[in-house]
């Protein structure tokens, strides 16, 4: 596998009125094309740091930094590697497609190539309605999907995301999901800081910890979360049929954890809800 | 969405600023139009009252430059440090500056597209002449003072000029004796330049001399009669050019040189914006905006009234007077430039 990401000795620190402050200490990193990585940590860990420094917007205090073998400032990185801030959207007066407009021009991508992507990505994200909206008007929900397509008109090698789904509703989360696994699958490396631990867990193939500047751990989830071993989980029984399945676990060396009634997720539920129409209103 | 212009932030920054410039502008100007009619000023001559009306021509001046400077600062991120979005910005934007040039350009050229019918149509409107004339101020002698102890004061021009009007307005002193108007002869190149002698009894008094056009590279006052000590500084002797020069376009460059405030007020906002935040950067631009239209800084305040008294302001004077604003707005960039540059380290 190709090496997207290789970082040396990176360090980054802040000179502040009461002195210098470590925002990285000193990492090693290589990652691998076409993987998904999440990065785990508290504020202030130095997630948003190490994605600025990939995307060539800080310059580390020490340490190398190659992304697809080119240093992270070099000028041709632009359009190969693209980088979704998190926070509100610039120039909140355009509307959707303007705004894409204007990335794929600074991105040098040709007008027609820049308007089919942009098409495509609006609906894909479900923004087509939004029409001549001023982009400031969107919800932050509406505007984190403009910002993925924004990242992605260039089709990028490396996308570098900086909490990707925080404002979506779950459904929003999902095609954002969706979405990143195809790119990864046709080859794209996937970067992305984020708190949401149960989808880092759903589609990262490796998950990097970072606390107080220090790489406190990496690795795939199954090396980290030790989730090599087999569980059953069974449906349709009732409790006298549960007591012999788990005393015939036992006798065979297994060890039964829990019992639980079986309910469903809370993200099924509004699944449910949101295909169901409102009383009163056409859907 | 197909044409490229309208993705370039200098062509968004001119869209921006022409909606939220033109018609604050207008209104600005039925206002001082109205308020100009309604307040004649009280001055001896009709030349005299339109250079009056100026500050009416430059109030909407300012409110189109006022405009377009805030929507400016307000829509391009990069112009103020830790704005939101900047990061996208950033990245994306080509230049040393990020697109702030480009956004400069475009508000410049929105104030541009206000101010040309301004300066030609509702300059006129106010009382420009439709022709404009090259004013010479001549360059005052070492001692300019006329008196009876002193009756000759010599005039060099630095080059020949061909003109058909000069105009003398000198200071008087206290008289000599009994008051007498002092009569003073006008000599060009050695002879006579008219038949009738000028003659002055108060200061600031303003006397025309027309006379068929020639070309004059030497003047000389004579003081043939009078009790009055009459004081001739540099701005005192002008002559009027003989050539006439469209209003139309002075009014158009009239509209180039209001660019001036705009410019040097958004290379400051470009300049604190490296390490400033919004606040400071607007109150740095529309500081810098005031000191240089309602301060009479810069050249603008003198080509409005120019403008309006039909003096043509394509000359080496007037485009002297703007080289320090353009050398301040310039320093500024670099400024901003290199600051930019370093703060990303």
């Amino acid at each position: 596998m190709a090496t997207a990401i290789s970082v040396q000795q990176l360090a980054v620190s802040f000179r502040t009125r009461q002195g210098s402050v470590a925002a990285l200490q000193p990492l090693d990193l290589e990652l691998g094309a076409g993987r998904i990585v999440g990065i785990l940590g508290p504020n202030g860990s130095g997630k948003t740091t190490l994605l600025r420094v990939l995307a060539g917007l800080q310059t580390p205090t020490s340490g190398r930094v190659q992304l697809l073998d080119r240093q992270a400032n070099d000028p041709a990185l632009r359009r190969l590697v693209a980088f979704q801030p998190d926070g509100p959207l610039p120039l909140g007066v355009l509307s959707a497609p303007e705004f894409l407009a204007y990335v794929g021009a600074q991105l040098g991508l040709p007008n027609a190539v820049s308007d089919a992507r942009a098409q495509a990505w609006l609906e894909r994200l479900e923004l087509q309605h939004a029409g001549r909206r001023w982009v400031r008007t969107f919800s932050s929900g509406m505007q984190k999907r403009l910002a993925l397509a924004a990242a992605l008109l260039g089709e990028p090698s490396i996308l570098l995301l900086d909490e990707p789904t925080s404002g979506l509703d779950p459904i929003g989360s999902g095609v954002v999901m969706q979405i990143l696994r195809e790119r990864a699958a046709a080859g794209m490396t996937i970067l992305m800081a984020s708190h949401h631990l149960l989808e880092v867990e759903e589609i990262c193939d490796e998950v990097l910890v970072l606390q107080g500047g220090v790489l406190r751990a990496r690795g795939t989830l199954a090396e980290l979360l030790g989730t090599d071993a087999d569980s059953l989980v069974v449906r349709g029984l009732d409790h006298d049929q549960l007591q012999q399945l788990a005393q015939a676990a036992t006798a065979l060396g297994g060890e039964v954890l829990r019992t639980e009634r079986q309910r469903d997720h809370l993200f099924a539920l509004f699944r449910r809800l949101a295909n169901e129409p409102v009383r009163g209103q056409p859907k | 969405m197909s044409r490229r212009a309208t993705r370039h932030p200098a062509i968004f920054t001119l869209q921006r600023c022409l909606r939220t410039a033109a018609l604050p502008a207008l209104g600005a100007a039925v206002v001082a139009f109205t308020l100009a009619m309604w307040t004649e000023p009280m001055v001896a001559s009709a030349a005299a009252a339109t250079g009056a009306r100026a500050p009416w021509l430059s109030l909407p001046i300012f409110v189109c430059a006022f405009s377009c400077v805030v929507t400016t600062v307000l829509f391009w991120p990069l112009l103020a440090a830790r704005r939101p979005g900047s990061d996208w910005l950033r990245r994306l934007q080509r230049g040393p500056l990020h697109g702030c040039g480009a956004a400069l350009s475009g508000a410049l050229l929105a104030s541009l597209l206000v101010c040309a019918p301004l300066c030609t149509v509702y300059a006129s409107a106010l009382g420009a002449p439709s022709i404009a004339r090259t004013h010479t101020l001549v360059p005052a002698p070492a001692e300019p003072l006329l008196s009876a102890k002193r009756p000759h004061l010599h005039f060099a021009l630095a080059a020949p000029l061909l003109g058909n009007e000069l105009r003398l307005r000198p200071l008087a002193s206290l008289p000599e004796g009994p008051l007498r108007a002092s009569r003073v002869r006008v000599m060009a190149d050695g002879a006579p330049l008219a038949a009738a002698t000028a003659e002055f009894d108060q200061t600031g008094q303003i006397v025309r001399i027309p006379f068929a056009s020639r070309t004059i590279s030497a003047l000389e006052l004579v003081l043939e009669d009078g009790t009055v000590p009459l004081f001739f500084p540099t701005g005192s002797v002008e002559l009027i050019g003989a050539g006439e020069q469209s209003g139309l376009a002075n009014g158009l460059f009239l509209a180039l040189l209001a660019q001036i405030p705009l410019f040097v007020a958004l290379a400051f906002a470009c300049l604190a914006g490296a390490v400033a935040a919004l606040p400071t950067v607007l109150a740095v631009a529309v500081g810098v905006l005031f000191v240089m239209t309602v301060g009479g800084e810069g050249p603008l305040t003198a080509a409005l009234q120019g403008r309006l008294q039909g003096h043509w302001l394509l000359t080496t004077s007037v485009f002297r007077q703007c080289v320090p604003s353009l050398l301040l707005g310039s320093t500024a960039m670099i400024g901003a430039m290199m600051l930019r540059r370093r703060s990303r380290r």
